[in-house]
């Protein structure tokens, strides 16, 4: 065996429910964009929960998950921001303070845009979200209009996402896919080594999630 | 690694092409001048309030299906409702009042190309309203959510047909 290049070893990065959970919102995505475009909503809206409990899931996987994972691990200030593109912050495993970013911003309009889908119907009072029945048809109509233009703000982000990914991968020759299927890269010695969480915490977690969804929907009705 | 990156380029094509679809022009009779035909924008207009008050009535009675036990007076009302507009339709699309006369519309050509099949599809509908209407009345919640889907078939096979979409 030879030893790893100075400085860098293969370290975990990401936990397995912080991958799946990326992998199954970047399938979801262009799902939920087809049904919508072509009026499946009976495949949009159960599409759009499990969204929800995903989102819901990543949200409290973001309170308590492994390290990496953590809101408090990766949102830095704009100090912190600033010194990064300076090139002279401090080492860090996973996001990056501007990736950081990007991450919040895209779990935003993602919480957002699923909130939205809840009270959303279509204009014939055919197909609607659970939740449609506690506004009126204009309210309904309202919230489906900004449904849908949040969606082209999803667009922005998630292109901004897949430029930066390929910034690191052609300009900085760091691939960042790889870990987030792996979950192992590359990583610094000086930072600090990702702490995972204990398998409990993700059984909690699921089980709000999933819950919570089905609920909604309307499963246990 | 390779995969990894066919797949980001895939994605990232589909969404170039999600967000190209999405940037086309508006529909030419959107934003048109009022005048071309005075008389056409209010019957327009006109349809287009009834038909929204149509759409209040089906998302009424969807709101109220889904609630374990229904407000039947709720549903009763807004399936008299429904029934009620149904004969009227044929009568909202004069020569004149489609795509040509200069409103946004999205009554398509067709209406008047294949006014047949139009007519089918209102009277597919007449039929659909009464015999909802007449499910309503019976009171058993269940036939009424069964028949609300096949009454929700009648809107969606005209507007499939002769309504164009909202945003393209
Ligand atoms: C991230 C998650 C979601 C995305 C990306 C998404 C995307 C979209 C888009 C792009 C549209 C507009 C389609 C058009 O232009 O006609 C739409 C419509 C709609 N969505 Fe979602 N959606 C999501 C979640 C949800 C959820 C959670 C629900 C409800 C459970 C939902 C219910 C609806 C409904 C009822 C419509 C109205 C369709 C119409 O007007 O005909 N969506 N969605
Ligand atoms: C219960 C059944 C139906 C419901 C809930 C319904 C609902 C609606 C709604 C909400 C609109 C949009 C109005 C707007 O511009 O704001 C509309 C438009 C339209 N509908 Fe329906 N509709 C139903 C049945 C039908 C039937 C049976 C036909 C054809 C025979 C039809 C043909 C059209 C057409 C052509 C338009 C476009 C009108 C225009 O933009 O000038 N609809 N409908």
């Amino acid at each position: 065996m030879t030893a790893p290049p100075q400085g860098h070893a293969r370290v975990r990065i990401w936990d397995a429910p912080t991958r799946i959970f990326h992998w199954a919102i970047a399938l979801l995505i262009p799902f939920l964009w087809w049904t919508a475009e072509e009026e499946r909503l009976d495949l949009h809206i159960p599409a759009g929960l499990t969204m929800f409990g995903l989102i819901l899931f990543r949200l409290l996987w973001g309170l308590v998950g492994s390290s990496t994972a953590r809101f408090v691990s990766f949102v830095k200030g704009p100090w912190t921001v600033a010194r990064y593109l300076a090139g002279r912050a401090s080492p860090v495993i996973g996001h990056s303070p501007l990736g950081a970013f990007s991450v919040v911003a895209m779990l935003s309009a993602l919480a957002a845009q699923v909130g939205l889908g809840l009270f959303a119907s279509d204009e014939d009072g055919l197909f609607s979200g659970p939740l449609a029945h506690l506004v009126s048809y204009e309210t309904s109509e309202t919230l489906t209009d900004w449904h849908d233009r949040l969606f082209d703000l999803l667009l922005i982000l998630i292109g901004l996402h897949l430029a930066a990914v390929l910034f690191y991968l052609i300009v900085r020759r760091r691939n960042l896919v790889l870990p987030m299927v792996t979950g192992a890269g590359e990583g610094e010695d000086a930072a600090m080594p990702m702490r995972p969480a204990p398998a409990w915490r993700f059984w909690i977690a699921a089980t709000i999630a999933a819950g919570a969804a089905l609920w909604i929907g309307g499963a246990f009705a | 690694m390779r995969k990894a990156l066919l797949g980001a380029v895939t994605v990232a094509a589909l969404i170039g092409i999600a967000a190209c679809n999405r940037g086309e022009a508006p529909t030419p009779s959107n934003g048109a001048s009022d005048s071309a035909s005075s008389g056409s924008t209010g019957i327009i207009r006109e349809r287009q309030s009834h038909y929204k008050d149509m759409g209040k009535a089906s998302k009424a009675i969807a709101d109220e299906l889904r609630a374990d036990t229904p407000s039947l007076p709720t549903v009763r009302e807004n399936a008299q409702r429904l029934a009620d507009y149904a004969p009227r339709i044929l009568t909202w699309f004069p020569a004149g009042s489609g795509p040509e006369a200069g409103v946004r519309t999205r009554a398509k050509a067709e209406i008047w190309s294949d006014q047949e099949g139009f007519g089918r599809a209102a009277a597919g509908f007449i039929t659909a309203a009464e015999q909802f209407n007449a499910i309503v009345k019976s009171g058993d919640v269940a036939a009424i959510r069964a028949d609300r889907v096949e009454l929700g078939k009648a809107c969606s096979n005209c507007h499939d047909r002769f309504r164009a979409p909202e945003r393209e």
